[in-house]
């Protein structure tokens, strides 16, 4: 050993010594193995007539062979008569926009009546309405708590000037829940400076069962320890397949993550919690399909397959595209056109947050414009929220939102 | 048929496991023997107290859950104590932290150690203080970092680059 190294030794040994460990560590840590045990739980297995037996949640009804998929059309409703009147303001509560929880034929303007609508794409969403035909498909909102594991390894990019850096990886789900799915999100030191804090977008293709299989898409909140240990509370923003419509609430405690020097990626592990509410079997079995050639037909309405063109921002890690789509109700074409989003060419799915402007003309409405800010993600399934924050012409002082869910075309 | 799960009550849970540990005089006498070393060398490693008590206490919460399958505790205890030090000082880059204060009553030449120590990159402080402080060959410490000796060397040589740049008048 070298002079240099002999006084390395030395040095490190010094520095070493500076260390202090505490006393009572063993109590510390042997109360920390008791708060850790999780409880002791003893099955008692009874017999019982199966007549008694409860239902944990409704089966469905039938087979969800068609991928189901809520409306991302625009229904505008008709105020009545008066509303071809251009010296009247519309009253802003006029406009309804179906979502997973909505009767997508319902009017709810002051004069509307099946026989005042002259709108003819009511006719084919009023003969599928189970309301109407009086059939006796579950009506409640179906509720499930479901809990398990989720395991991820995720890659980490350091900060920018900004000081936020960014994080992307693969997780797998189990449990009451099953499947793998995609987070993606950013992070930043926390205001203590002893830990993360960040958000996430997780997109889990996963299936519960006696309900099937889809996609949940879920926005959370997190924040970590510097040793790894995280907390992550979120919501259910979509569903997609036989989740259309799903909203709920989600935790997930990871009380590790550990660096795996091999793959220079954190992995982790924890447990989750999801309070899931599914739409009711009526609603369940009422949806819109896609054809062949992309064309996704609504009722009596059809709005084509949305086309992206990149354009080169100057960012490698996105690309800003403009997309065009024509949205065609039954009785007139509607065109919108202008979407500016934000996607990850690398990402399996793609998602992001844009605006988007329609110019709008409906028949014995009027023409304006309706701005959206547009929170969507594309892939198999589709799903989409829009929020309407301004709208002119005819439209002006309405506000709403617009929900769309897809599935796989069959 | 229905199942009903019924939960053992919080203190009869409490007393049980207690008296499991109390009688668990393998993991006590794992603990006198290593615990301080392991401070001393997270310590080295992380250069915060707090932290590296933080992170030996996990070590032995995890190591506690599957002593019973362990054939060498002491090695494994030393694996994750330097794999969660790897952790802190990752997220510590990632987070873009100032580094832990130095200790005020350093020798002058343990100062400057300490500060070189703090400019290196995580791969290459884990390799030096393993080498140097615990006395590992390159061998032994790609079995405790799970990296190819190669690797571990290459880091040696790297960091000793350095420090050599750094320390050396």
């Amino acid at each position: 050993m070298s002079r240099f190294e002999d006084t390395l030794q030395r040095d490190l040994t010094v520095i070493a010594d500076r260390a202090t460990p505490s006393p009572d560590a063993w109590q510390q840590i042997q109360r920390r193995i008791i708060d850790q045990e999780p409880p002791q739980e003893t099955e008692i297995i009874m017999l019982t007539d199966n007549t008694t037996r409860p239902r944990r949640w409704p089966i469905l009804a039938a087979a969800a062979a068609v991928a189901a998929l809520v409306v991302g059309g625009v229904a505008l409703v008709n105020r009545g008569d008066d509303a071809n009147d251009p010296a009247d303001t519309p009253t802003p509560e006029t406009i309804a926009i179906p979502g997973p929880d909505d009767d997508a034929d319902v009017d709810t303007g002051p004069d509307s009546g099946p026989d005042s609508d002259a709108d003819p794409s009511a006719t084919p969403e009023a003969d599928t309405d189970p309301s109407t035909e009086g059939e006796t498909a579950a009506t409640d909102p179906r509720s499930l708590s479901l809990a398990g594991t989720l395991s991820a390894v995720l890659d980490f990019v350091p900060p920018g000037d900004d000081g936020v850096g960014s994080f992307s990886g693969d997780d797998v789900i189990t449990g009451d829940l099953f499947g793998t799915g995609l987070a993606e999100g950013t992070y930043r030191n926390n205001d203590a400076g002893d830990g993360l804090v960040g958000n996430n977008h997780l997109v889990l293709d996963v299936r519960i069962t006696d309900i099937g299989e889809g996609r949940l898409i879920i926005d959370e909140q997190w924040a970590s320890k510097l040793t790894g240990s995280s907390e992550h509370t979120g919501v259910v923003t979509a569903g997609t397949g036989d989740f259309f419509g799903a909203t709920g609430s989600w935790t997930y405690l990871a009380p590790d993550g550990r660096d795996n020097p091999a793959t220079d990626k954190v992995e982790t592990a924890g447990d989750y919690s999801l309070e899931l509410t599914l739409p009711s079997q009526a609603d369940a079995d009422r949806g819109w399909t896609v054809d062949a050639d992309g064309v996704i037909t609504i009722g009596g309405a059809t709005h084509s397959s949305t086309t992206f063109t990149p354009i080169d921002d100057g960012d490698p890690d996105t690309v800003t595209s403009v997309s065009t789509s024509t949205h065609t109700d039954a009785d007139g074409a509607v065109t919108r056109s202008g979407v500016g989003h934000r996607v990850d060419p690398d990402s399996r799915t793609s998602f992001g947050i844009g605006r988007d402007t329609q110019e709008l003309t409906l028949d014995g409405f009027g023409t304006g414009t309706l701005e959206w800010v547009v929170y969507w993600s594309q892939d198999p399934h589709l799903s989409s929220r829009q929020h309407l924050i301004g709208a002119t012409g005819a439209f002006e002082g309405y506000t709403g939102s617009l929900i769309a869910y897809g599935g796989h075309p069959d | 048929m229905v199942t009903v799960r019924v939960s053992a009550s919080e203190a009869s849970r409490r007393g049980t496991r207690a008296e499991r540990l109390s009688a668990d005089q393998t993991l006590i006498d794992l603990y006198r023997a290593e615990y301080t070393g392991m401070v001393r060398l997270a310590f080295t490693l992380i250069g915060n107290n707090a932290e590296a008590e933080e992170v030996v206490q996990d070590s032995f919460l995890e190591i506690s859950s599957r002593f019973d399958d362990l054939g060498q505790p002491g090695a494994y205890l030393r694996t994750i104590v330097v794999s969660r030090c790897r952790s802190v000082l990752r997220r510590r880059r990632l987070m873009q932290l100032t580094p832990p204060a130095r200790p005020t009553d350093l020798p002058p030449e343990a100062e400057s150690l300490w500060d070189v120590l703090e400019q290196l990159p995580e791969h290459q402080r884990i390799a030096v203080v393993l080498r140097y402080y615990c006395g590992y060959r390159a061998s032994e410490i790609a079995q405790i970092t799970d990296q190819p000796a190669a690797t571990v060397r290459s880091h040696l040589r790297r960091a000793m680059k350095a420090m050599r740049k750094e320390l050396t008048p």
